[in-house]
């Protein structure tokens, strides 16, 4: 499964790719804001993960964005935020991400969250 | 309603009592009477009680220490533009630098650290392929291997406190830039022109930015409870 990763820090860009090849999904791909991300985008792309703050396009206007996209509306959106106010939670669930970990996170919860999400899509399918 | 600005005001008023100083030493050029002593005694009769008479030269002198008073307040408000300057140039730009110096030098450290850590866990595969090769039942090295490599794992998770200050750091330096355009505005209210600093106009879409693009509450506490926070509101709307 080709994962999106989307965060303004190398750092943590480079920490979610080790983690994730660490879990099993060894094929990344990396955008350092939003605005990178949709362009980044191609069918091979099955799942993406985003922070939330981000200059030029935040992960909450991505989120909506691909959700308003025809092509994109569908593909799994996991967010990985230092935000942890309930109501901005609730802002990330109701644009349409499928998932939430907050910052900073172990690789434990990102399996956990990345399987519930993929489960979930197939649920739905 | 008058839309002037106060240093307008302050400066008009300075020339006229400029104006108004200049006259009455002509006044007292043309008297002609006045001794330093004849002066001293005015100046006395100033701080007199009102129903004294104080006369024509007298009323000059009343002008003289008006305008003495006006020109200290004057000299009150540059020295105030200055601490102004000072607290706008040094007080905050200074910290304003070091923070976004802070936060540069982390990311590099982090950037070793991550590189160090990645070379180690590679040596620990090289390791894992030396062992292969000599085989031996109940190898207690494998179980040290694995142990070094949850380990160096681990503590790149860790470096994920790189990105949370950083997000601190970015967000205390914008509020420092937003501060520094705020005391240097009040400055310019006291003396647009003679004001040595330019006006950093840009410090609110900063701030704003900031806003946009750090968390100024990014903390790498109670990571359990927060994430129980966001996984019952996940729950929740899936049901």
């Amino acid at each position: 499964m080709k994962i999106l990763v989307v965060d303004d820090s190398a750092t943590m860009r480079r920490i979610l790719v080790n983690s994730l090849q660490r879990i099993g999904y060894g094929e990344c791909v990396e955008a350092s804001d939003g605005r990178e991300a949709v362009e980044k985008l191609d069918a091979s792309v099955q799942f993406i993960i985003t922070d939330w703050n981000m200059p030029n396009m935040s992960g909450l206007e991505l989120t909506r964005v691909l959700r308003a996209h025809p092509e994109w509306k569908a593909i799994p959106i996991l967010m990985v935020s230092t935000r942890s106010v309930k109501e901005d939670i609730m802002t990330a669930i109701q644009a349409g991400v499928n998932n939430y970990i907050v910052k900073p996170f172990t690789p434990q919860v990102l399996k956990e969250k990345i399987d519930a999400v993929i489960s979930g899509a197939v649920a739905a399918a | 309603m008058s839309t002037r600005q106060p240093s307008e005001l302050l400066y008009d008023s300075e020339a006229t009592l400029r104006l108004v100083d200049s006259a009455i030493l002509d006044m007292g050029e043309l008297g002609g009477e006045e001794t330093p002593a004849l002066q001293q005694q005015l100046r006395i009769d100033l701080v007199a009680p009102p129903d004294e008479a104080i006369g024509f030269a007298g009323l000059s002198d009343v002008l003289v220490h008006g305008y003495t008073e006006v020109v200290g307040v004057l000299h009150s408000l540059r020295q105030s533009r200055h601490q102004l300057e000072r607290a706008a140039v040094e007080k905050v730009q200074q910290p304003h630098d070091r923070l976004l110096a802070v936060s540069s030098a982390t990311e590099t450290a982090a950037t070793d650290i991550l590189n160090g850590l990645e070379r180690a866990s590679a040596m620990v595969d090289d390791l894992d392929a030396i062992a292969a090769e000599h085989s031996e039942p109940g190898d207690r090295g494998r179980t040290i291997r694995t142990a070094l490599r949850d380990e160096l794992f681990a503590l790149v998770g860790h470096m994920q406190f790189q990105d949370i200050t950083s997000q601190q750091l970015t967000y205390a330096s914008a509020v420092l830039t937003d501060t520094e355009a705020r005391l240097a505005h009040l400055a310019r209210v006291f003396d647009p022109a003679v004001f040595g600093i330019s006006v950093p106009t840009h410090a609110a879409p900063q701030l704003a930015a900031a806003h946009a693009s750090v968390d100024p509450n990014a903390s790498t506490q109670n990571r359990a409870e927060r994430q129980a926070v966001a996984d019952a509101i996940v729950a929740t709307t899936a049901s």
